[in-house]
């Protein structure tokens, strides 16, 4: 399984900030046609959440028209509404003006279509800036592909699971099972919860509307889910479970490369 | 399809047309060569430091601008870009990395041997390339990862002898590696709003967020080991991090695992404490050793540099090699 790529990437420049200075982008050097918005959960990070995609993908010819956009906000600090508003503005100028993406792309790149990929809290997150996309009216929604990975909106997280959580090295590792302190944060976020009824409410009165942007096209869930809920949320597809896959794993084309086949399917 | 030059052109345009370029270049187009000295000073020699705000905003400026001219470096070392030295935007960039008041900066107050070894690169004295254009763009992404995170700022700036409040409530990096004693402590500081984030909490989680980019790094470099001069040249992007701060960061970091794990009973615990310790030596002593230092080092040009034309301390040009003036990277770290 290939873990890392010494090849070049071919058809794309350089990871590159963006003007909101959490945001990341990877762009191809011919005009784009497509876009794929990556949206990370709780306390992850824009890039390492997806990674591969940012590597080994870039190898993938059927990408050489697409841009590579990694969203970035504060998931323990901020929340999913907060966060929702930041990214329903990178989402609006990416597929109107492009202003959101200036230098890297000087003028609007008109995309033909955008996949909006998240994982774990980045479902809440998402699924707020379509539902005011919807609510404004706005013509991009049209042109959205929606796909999650081991979503958390139909609960979670898990506030025993700290371990996962706190980051991948060697103190947290032990930190993270020497702790017995719980999280109060992440109970706004448990099964049942306002924000989730609320987000549940919306939808279903979006799709009763005709809105079919807002139901997802796939959901990929993990083998070996201990964060979040694998329960469906209403509308959404029977998910799709990956063998072997973790709940931070499981959006890592590094750990299972043909995630990149459930992406590419969407464009 | 060879990219090198649309590479160089992305890589350049990025840097001269940044806000950090876009700050820095009137400075030194307007300033004298006494100011931009005043400005680009060592804080260790100034009684009051740097306090000015407009000075700190420049002297961030200018870090992060020598960080990006030293991608630009690394992606022509690499094959990733095209040569910039002869080019417009080569002229451009050695008009500020080679201004001889800014040279002190980098070349003996905050000691980093990339903006050294592209200055001498521009002035035409090159070393020899190792082409791997996708480890460079690897590299990248790890460095875009952790550019811009303020909680591990702030433990740097704990590492190199920053503290907050005033004696007896006074915050050191002692004190943040004594709270690792009470690991509840650790997670609250990790999940805590950010209106109640205090600079122990910062430099708790700034803590942790320097293991997870040691990790990375470490891995990276691992996977790098059959491009030696790259994987050196990688690792002193960072080397400012693992072998000038006042503090040791790979004792102050096991340290942080021991505290830890003092109240641990069962073996089970024990265990897992004892097994994060060893990755984590095997990780910092890597780091903050001399093995990644040696294939770059090798590679200086024998060409002296001088040091401080406007050396506000010295006065004196003092010359000098540039692997006599990185000579302590060819050691383990001493204090």
């Amino acid at each position: 399984m290939p873990i890392f790529d010494f090849d070049s990437a071919p058809n794309h420049r350089l990871v590159t900030q963006l003007a909101d200075g959490r945001s990341k982008m990877i762009s191809c050097r011919k005009p784009a046609k497509h876009c794929i918005l990556f949206v990370h959960g709780f306390n992850g990070d824009a890039i390492d959440t997806w990674a591969g995609f940012d590597t080994i993908a870039l190898n993938d010819p059927d990408l050489a028209e697409t841009d590579l956009i990694f969203f970035g906000y504060d998931g323990v600090r901020s929340n999913a509404l907060a966060a929702s508003s930041f990214l329903f503005d990178l989402l609006d100028s990416a597929m109107t003006d492009g202003k959101a993406l200036h230098p890297i792309r000087s003028s609007a790149p008109n995309y033909e279509s955008c996949v909006l990929a998240a994982h774990s809290l980045g479902a809440l997150v998402t699924r707020w800036a379509l539902i005011r996309a919807n609510q404004q009216k706005l013509d991009w929604l049209d042109k959205i592909r929606y796909i999650l990975f081991a979503p958390a909106h139909s609960g979670g997280i898990i506030v025993d699971s700290v371990t996962e959580l706190l980051g991948s090295n060697p103190i947290s590792a032990f930190i993270g099972s020497a702790a017995k302190v719980k999280i109060p944060l992440l109970h706004a976020l448990r099964t049942g919860s306002p924000i989730l009824k609320s987000l549940e409410d919306h939808t279903i009165s979006a799709e009763a509307a005709g809105c079919t942007t807002i139901k997802a096209r796939r959901v990929l869930i993990a083998e070996h889910e201990e964060i979040v809920s694998n329960l469906p949320f209403p509308g959404d597809p029977f998910p799709t479970a990956i063998r072997g896959a973790t709940h931070t794993s499981v959006s890592k084309l590094n750990d299972f490369p043909h995630l990149i086949t459930y992406v590419k399917e969407l464009l | 399809m060879d990219n090198s030059y649309d590479n160089f052109k992305y890589l350049t345009g990025r840097l001269l047309l940044g806000a950090d370029h876009l700050a820095l270049e009137p400075l030194f187009q307007s300033k004298s060569d006494e100011e931009l000295a005043q400005i680009f000073r060592n804080h260790e020699t100034d009684p009051i430091g740097i306090t000015d705000p407009n000075e700190v905003s420049l002297r961030r400026h200018m870090d992060s601008w020598l960080n990006e001219a030293s991608l630009i470096y690394l992606s022509w070392l690499s094959g990733y870009s095209s040569d910039p030295e002869g080019k417009d935007q080569g002229n451009r960039i050695f008009a500020i990395l080679g201004h001889p008041s800014l040279r002190p900066y980098y070349e003996s107050y905050y000691k980093q041997a990339l903006p050294c070894l592209f200055c001498l690169h521009l002035e035409e004295n090159k070393i020899e390339t190792q082409d791997s254009p996708g480890a460079f763009e690897a590299f990248a992404n790890l460095y875009e990862r952790f550019r811009n995170d303020r909680e591990l700022a702030c433990f740097l700036e704990f590492l190199d002898g920053y503290c907050y409040g005033k004696p007896p409530a006074i915050i050191t990096i002692d004190s943040v590696i004594r709270a690792f004693e009470n690991p509840d402590r650790i997670v609250e500081a990790a999940f805590r709003p950010a209106s109640q984030l205090t600079p122990l909490d910062s430099g708790i989680i700034g803590l942790l967020h320097f293991a997870t980019f040691c990790t990375s790094l470490h891995e990276f470099l691992e996977k790098c080991k059959g491009l030696p001069l790259l994987q050196s040249a990688f690792w002193f992007f960072y080397a400012y991090w693992f072998r000038e701060y006042k503090k040791d960061v790979k004792n102050l970091s096991i340290q942080a695992i021991q505290n830890a794990a003092m109240n641990t009973k069962d073996s089970g615990s024990q265990a897992l404490a004892s097994e994060s310790q060893d990755r984590l030596n095997i990780i910092m002593s890597a780091l903050t050793g001399n093995d990644y230092a040696s294939e770059l080092i090798k590679q200086f040009p024998a060409t002296d540099i001088g040091i401080a034309s406007f050396d506000l301390t010295e006065k004196a040009t003092v010359k000098s090699d540039l692997a006599s003036r990185f000579a302590a990277y060819n050691k383990p770290r001493t204090n």
